[in-house]
């Protein structure tokens, strides 16, 4: 196991966002950013990039993991959380991520609906775009959550006595997050699409997903690791699968 | 000033995010919220830090932080929990100067809020939603209720299930949750309102094992009416309280409980 993770508040002016870092074991080889999934899906996945961040750390691989603005632990209320806004906080992230592992390779992790935050990145001299399952069509998604939130709040197992329609006057909400006009806007309309220059891309998803993304290289989620992806209710994750996907991203050609 | 969220070292690893006061303006009472179960500190649809910056506006420092084993504590314990938690409050009593706590959360937390409660005398309120309650004759009244409002096609479902043959279910909140022997709780409510602590108790309509409000009674006896007991069953709200307005509703409640109760 490498040294405890570090908690961090990286301050800027508008924005202020809680983030941790862990740092490589020894010797740092590469640091990666990791842009987190959105909405519930960060805090089903929470414990599970803290475990990899752990693992890749004792591999020679710093972590910074961060909560964008409005989500986690950043500043800001749920609404104040944007599409943009995440974009911006990747490249915040990124810039604390490089201060601490100098000119050691950058690779950006980018989880779901993160995709799109770490796609931001791709031009910003990256070794390479690691994308969990990503989500490419914002539409499709966004019809996908709203799909999932209705089944939620009709669900007799959630509510047993109902109860589950009832939404304050002028509240937009979605799985639960109350969430602004201008996310639900951007979401709809961003379409994950690689573009020349761009850094070598490995898609990492379960064996049922492919993602329309042409790469040369795919890792498959070993399971336990990308159901979460599926649910809204929270579980463990597989510590040993945890530790060889590590191992894996660890052995990227592009880390060679 | 505004509200501002401070890093604080907890040792062994661990690591809290304590929401401050405006400058002079903290009270004596700080709030520690446990883990919902394995969700990490930020809580469910991140309850907890809404409640902790609304609760540090109101002067009320608010710390939220990771158990072992869960969210950025990557470690497991190697030590009892209630010394971790106690090594909790020596730590942010040394960093706010606050020599009295309310502590607690959903369902596990408030658990061990109740136990501690009961071992460290700085416990001075406990948030208890969905914790400990007894099915006994309103469990089965509230049971009955229910049955009466279910649909032809629920009943047709809950037969199906009646009669698929199933092994004898194992996790049952008696086997899962950390409580004390039955019967126990109500002495020990007693005891903890004689030392002066407060209690907001909240059951959602989510848990399987609280259908009835008749069932606090049956359960920690008739302390349970001593002003210091706020009790409310919200049956149209879910265990992970999902819906925004519930969460509203929630920070409001228990900031009014605070205020009212424990207003130093």
């Amino acid at each position: 196991m490498s040294a405890a993770p570090q908690p961090l508040l990286l301050d800027t002016d508008a924005r202020r966002l809680f983030a941790v870092f862990h740092p490589a074991a020894a010797g740092t080889r590469a640091g990666v950013v990791v842009c987190p999934p959105f909405l519930h899906e960060h805090a089903l996945s929470y414990r599970l990039f803290a475990l990899l961040g752990d693992a890749l750390a004792a591999q020679g691989i710093a972590v910074l993991r961060f909560d964008y603005h409005g989500t986690g632990d950043s500043a800001g209320d749920d609404t104040a959380f944007s599409l943009d806004g995440a974009r911006a906080d990747a490249a915040l992230a990124l810039d604390a991520l490089r201060a601490h592992i100098g000119a050691a390779p950058a690779i950006a992790l980018g989880a779901r609906g993160g995709a799109f935050a770490a796609a931001a990145l791709a031009e910003k001299d990256l070794r390479g775009l690691w994308l969990w399952e990503p989500i490419v069509d914002g539409a499709a998604y966004l019809q996908e959550l709203r799909d999932l939130d209705r089944a939620e709040r009709t669900s007799a197992t959630r509510y047993p006595n109902g109860g589950g329609e009832r939404v304050s006057p002028g509240d937009e909400t979605l799985i639960g997050f109350a969430c602004s006009a201008t996310l639900l806007e951007q979401l709809n309309g961003a379409r994950l699409e690689p573009r020349n220059g761009w850094p070598p891309v490995t898609l990492l998803e379960r064996a049922a997903r492919t993602t329309p993304i042409d790469t040369a290289r795919r890792i498959e989620l070993a399971p336990g690791l990308g159901e979460w992806a599926d649910r809204v209710d929270i579980d463990h994750f597989p510590l040993p699968a945890v530790r060889e996907l590590a191992t894996r991203l660890a052995t990227s050609p592009e880390l060679a | 000033m505004a509200v501002m969220d401070e890093i604080v070292d907890l040792g062994d690893g661990m690591f809290g995010i304590l929401s401050q006061p405006p400058a002079g303006q903290a009270k004596a009472v700080c709030v520690v919220l446990f883990n919902a179960g394995i969700m990490h500190r930020s809580g469910p649809f991140r309850l907890h830090v809404r409640l902790a910056r609304r609760l540090a506006a109101l002067g009320y420092p608010t710390l939220r932080f990771d158990l072992p084993g869960v969210g950025d504590s990557l470690r497991r314990a190697d030590r009892p929990q209630m010394q971790i938690v106690r090594d909790v409050l020596d730590r942010t009593q040394a960093q706010t100067g606050c020599t009295r706590f309310v502590t607690g959360g959903i369902c596990s937390a408030a658990d061990l809020g109740w136990q501690l409660a009961l071992e460290d005398p700085r416990i001075a309120g406990v948030l208890m939603l969905d914790g400990l309650a007894r099915k006994g004759p309103a469990f089965l009244k509230g049971r009955l209720l229910r049955a009466r409002r279910k649909s032809s096609r629920a009943w047709l479902e809950s037969l199906r299930r009646h009669l698929v043959k199933r092994p004898a279910a194992v996790d049952t909140p008696e086997n899962l949750r950390d409580w004390p022997a039955p019967g126990v709780e109500k002495q020990q409510l007693r005891d903890l309102l004689g030392r002066g602590v407060e209690f907001f108790i909240l059951f959602s309509g989510g848990t399987s094992y609280f259908l009835h409000p008749g069932q606090l009674e049956e359960t920690f006896g008739p302390a349970v009416h001593n002003p210091a007991v706020r009790f409310q069953h919200w049956a149209q709200c879910d265990h992970m309280i999902y819906a925004n307005a519930d969460r509203d509703r929630l920070v409001a409640e228990v900031s009014d409980w605070l205020q009212t109760r424990l207003p130093a």
